[in-house]
């Protein structure tokens, strides 16, 4: 399968994806990358926490915004070339996760795409903002 | 049980730096994929990874990410450690079993035990993977 290529992507093009992150969602991450925060890991130091109890890892909700670029805007082929990511709210286990991309510029000249990133909770609270950067082959 | 590790924000001074080492397996690199939804990219698939100009499967880039967000929770400040945003530019592809290190260093001590860090990951044949800065706020 092949993504968009650059002279398809309009500015204002959107797509998205939702993701119930789960408590094996958070314990499948911390087992691959071994980021084993206790925030994360740990309920009982959780509850201690100003979160009050365990909430998911950032890095989580902000994969789910590449799973996005690279598998449907602008799709597969995209290299993601950097990105500001703004980790606005924290994530519990079993919130909702909408994560959306929105073209905000489009270079065809140089192949380059800017795309403002967001992820959504199922309340609508921003939990992460930002903007990434794309390179999208021809 | 012992208190984690962890170091407070007055004892945290600009220049303060921390490094970790890791390779990403293929296992790690197809456990992450179905983990974020990825089942249709060239990290995945050899056929699509020899149509790029990188030729072969790589590392998410967000994976990449992760063993910042781990430097920081383990190391420097440590435990404790809120991630608040991170600015990054990627530079070079991390093939599978490519060993990568990952460096962070105090720029400047914000208010609110907030500091800010530039971030670097280098590829172990020495080219850059990332340039970036970040804003974290300490345990304690």
């Amino acid at each position: 399968m092949k993504g968009k290529a650059i002279h398809e992507l309009a500015v204002g093009d959107s797509a998205s994806t939702a993701k119930t992150i789960s408590e094996s969602d958070v314990y499948m991450y911390a087992g691959i990358t071994g980021d084993f925060n206790p925030a994360h890991v740990d309920e009982q130091y959780a509850t201690g926490t100003r979160f009050g109890e365990r909430i998911a890892h950032g890095m989580l909700s902000a994969g789910l915004i590449s799973a996005v670029i690279g598998t449907q805007l602008p799709g597969p082929g995209t290299i993601y070339m950097g990105q500001d990511l703004k980790f606005t709210a924290p994530v519990h286990i079993g919130d909702t996760i909408t994560a959306t991309i929105i073209v905000k510029e489009v270079d065809v000249e140089r192949n380059r795409a800017v795309l403002k990133t967001v992820c959504l909770n199922q309340n609508g609270k921003k939990v992460i903002d930002g903007v990434a950067r794309v390179m999208v082959p021809n | 049980m012992s208190e984690p590790f962890y170091i407070p924000y007055e004892r945290i001074s600009v220049g303060d730096k921390a490094e970790l080492s890791v390779t990403l397996s293929e296992a790690q690199v197809d456990e992450f994929s179905a983990l974020i939804g990825d089942t249709d990219s060239f990290h995945v698939t050899d056929a699509a990874a020899e149509q790029t100009v990188f030729g072969k499967r790589i590392c998410h880039g967000v994976h990449l990410l992760a063993y910042v967000s781990v430097l920081v929770g383990q190391k420097l400040p440590g435990f404790g450690t809120i991630y608040c945003d991170h600015t990054f530019a990627f530079h070079n592809p991390v093939y599978l079993g490519q060993g990568i290190r990952v460096t962070v260093t105090v720029l400047e001590k914000l208010p609110h035990r907030r500091l800010r860090m530039d971030t670097t990951i280098t590829r172990e044949d020495g080219a850059p993977v990332l340039t970036g800065q970040t804003v974290v706020k300490t345990y304690r």
